[in-house]
């Protein structure tokens, strides 16, 4: 009898002591566990960050704190030509870690930065060529959403003629004295093929090995004996014009009337 | 001091001995791979312990606590853990609510409760064998030392491995080698002024917090630090201001009062808090039914502050109109017409008949992570009379 009315108090002290712990974790857990969102662990976002090469992804939350993201990731190129490289780059919450990755591709985290980088074959087919890469990581983060996506690619380097790529040279009246003559040149280049250009190639025919030319722009350059060739290294985005004036010089009075074409590299 | 060490009889000795060899093969076992982790964890750990626990009761068989009033100190310890624990707990609703990954499952909870209760019961013993051996004159030479050698038990060799940086070592030493020290330091203080019930009572009050609630506040490594040391200060005070308290005036079982009531006024502030809406997550009242039957009108839902960001096909989220806020499920996330990269969001009550115009990420204010069905009624009622 002693011993009951000397435990019976504890006894009380304690489940008034676990009421409020209880109750709170119970009430919470209840609200937490709820499932209100319907296919709530899958989302598919496009994004288009490089203008000819599109990455779509899937991705999937599982487990539980550090929850296990998987993504599956799709390159399309766009472009005309064939990728030689490509690396996506998106960023990641600070504890990423446990990469797994597949042999094609490196992965790497620098900070919250991650990079998938092709590795053996960086190929991607022109014209709507695909590849399909799946990796997955840990976070404690919930719902994560990738963030700050950006594609990138080499492309082989491929000159064509393009339809809608236009140019044209008009050569003006030739200047100058004897021994030291000028045809002021203006070359426009027009970009309507639809895709945006890494590179151009403009060639002028009849061109004489006694021909000087000067005032090209920064990141044009010439090449050729018979036939001039203007490379120019500059982009040129579509619906672009890209005009520039240079100077054809000759020591004689011979005639030049140049048939003009163009190639370009997207 | 180390005249006073010396005087300590050698079975202290050998118990202190078992526990440094049982924390250097904690630390190492697991890099040699010996056994896969959970081998190690469930089956191998415990085991250790039990065998250090066995050495200590071989040599201290018979000797009992002659403290006085343990059931009412281990009573304050409990109180002071269920204060605490609430006040701990109720911060996630400023810093949200995580899944708890050790209480995943009962089964995982009750297998954890064994493996690690188990090896808390077996080292407390020790220590509280350590310290009563050790006798009253050696009490804050051996106290330290034993205090040290028992917070090592508390260490994974696995953090100390993955230190890289000053960051983490910072973070190590904040989160996790203060707060085992410091509880250390406690749980030896309680071995010898409180006896072996109270420090198991703190011992399992600890665990307790840690492996039973499935969710729990997402504190960062230095919110749990300092958790951690406030849970320790508290208990120290406590203990060591009300003994004499105690004894002098025989007042059982007040703390325990004392902590329901500041638990009632923590639970009260925090529902406050909650109701108010100026934290992480607030409630509002849903005003028809457009998402039946998920939640209909007269609903109250708990909303979670987020920005578009965090919203994904599926979720409910909470966007806001010129005069008034709308909560709809996403059904798809598209690319703005006009090539700026922006996101719009179509979203659609589950309910309703079409869906609704895109919203724009800076519509979007919250996500919808729980329901409690007809209590928003007396709301809902109160916007439609003021309409």
């Amino acid at each position: 009898m002693t011993r009951d009315r000397r435990h019976h108090p504890l006894l009380r002290n304690i489940m008034m002591l676990m009421v409020f712990p209880v109750c709170m974790v119970g009430v919470t857990f209840a609200l937490f566990s709820q499932n209100l969102s319907t296919n709530g662990n899958t989302s598919s976002v496009a994004y288009v960050s490089h203008q000819s090469l599109m990455m779509t992804y899937t991705k999937t939350q599982t487990g539980t704190t550090p929850f296990t993201y998987t993504i599956a990731m799709t390159l399309k190129n766009n472009a005309t030509t064939a990728t030689t490289v490509w690396q996506v780059t998106f960023t990641v919450p600070a504890d990423t870690a446990a990469i797994t990755c597949p042999a094609t591709v490196f992965c790497t985290l620098t900070g919250t930065k991650f990079t998938v980088l092709s590795s053996t074959n960086g190929a991607i087919a022109r014209n709507g060529g695909r590849v399909a890469v799946s990796f997955s990581f840990k976070t404690a983060t919930n719902a994560y959403v990738l963030d700050g996506i950006n594609t990138y690619a080499n492309y082989a380097t491929s000159y064509g003629t393009r339809a809608g790529l236009t140019v044209n040279s008009a050569i003006g009246a030739r200047t100058g004295v004897s021994g030291a003559y000028t045809w002021p040149v203006t070359t426009t280049i027009t970009n309507n093929y639809g895709q945006p250009l890494v590179a151009w190639k403009v060639s002028m025919t009849a061109w004489k090995s006694t021909f000087t030319l000067s005032g090209l722009p920064t990141g044009v350059t010439s090449s050729g004996t018979t036939t001039l060739v203007l490379t120019g290294a500059n982009d040129l985005a579509t619906g672009a014009t890209y005009q520039f004036t240079w100077s054809a010089n000759t020591k004689t009075t011979a005639t030049w009337a140049p048939v003009t074409t163009i190639q370009g590299d997207s | 001091m180390f005249h006073k060490l010396l005087s300590i009889k050698p079975p202290v000795w050998y118990m202190i001995l078992a526990t440094i060899v049982f924390s250097v093969a904690i630390l190492v076992l697991p890099s040699l791979q010996v056994f896969s982790g959970q081998t190690f964890l469930y089956i191998a750990e415990p085991i250790l312990a039990l065998i250090v626990a066995g050495i200590a009761w071989y040599y201290a068989h018979g000797r009992g606590d002659r403290v006085r009033h343990r059931t009412e100190k281990a009573l304050i310890i409990g109180s002071v853990i269920a204060v605490w624990f609430v006040a701990d707990f109720a911060s996630g609703i400023v810093l949200t609510y995580q899944h708890n990954a050790v209480a995943a499952s009962p089964i995982g909870i009750l297998i954890n409760v064994l493996a690690f209760g188990s090896v808390a019961v077996a080292l407390e013993y020790t220590r509280h064998s350590v310290m009563l051996m050790g006798g009253r004159r050696n009490v804050i030479p051996l106290g330290i030392i034993v205090s040290i050698i028992f917070a090592i038990t508390q260490v994974s060799a696995t953090q100390i491995s993955a230190l890289q940086s000053l960051d983490d070592t910072i973070k190590l030493v904040v989160g996790t080698l203060v707060p085992a020290l410091a509880n250390s330091f406690l749980l030896t203080y309680l071995a010898f002024n409180a006896g072996f019930v109270p420090q198991l009572t703190y011992r399992f009050g600890l665990l307790a917090t840690q492996l039973l609630p499935p969710i729990i506040p997402k504190h960062d490594w230095y919110m749990a630090g300092i958790g951690s040391l406030i849970l320790v200060i508290a208990v120290y005070v406590s203990i060591d201001r009300t003994r004499k308290d105690i004894e002098v005036k025989g007042g059982h079982f007040r703390h325990a009062h004392r902590a329901y009531d500041a638990m009632f006024v923590v639970v009260m502030v925090a529902l406050v808090a909650f109701m108010t809406g100026f934290f992480t997550y607030r409630p509002e009242a849903i005003m028809s039914d457009s998402m039946n039957p998920v939640f209909a009108r007269g609903a109250i839902v708990v909303v979670q502050k987020a920005t578009a960001m965090d919203a994904q096909v599926g979720d409910i989220v909470q966007y806001n109109m010129p005069d008034h806020s709308i909560t709809h499920r996403v059904i798809r996330i598209e690319l703005a017409p006009d090539g700026s990269g922006t996101r719009l969001y179509i979203t659609k009550g589950d309910n309703s008949p079409s869906q609704d115009p895109p919203v724009k990420p800076e519509q979007i204010v919250g996500i919808v992570r729980a329901e409690i069905p007809y209590i928003g009624y007396p709301s809902v009622w109160l916007k439609e009379i003021i309409k």
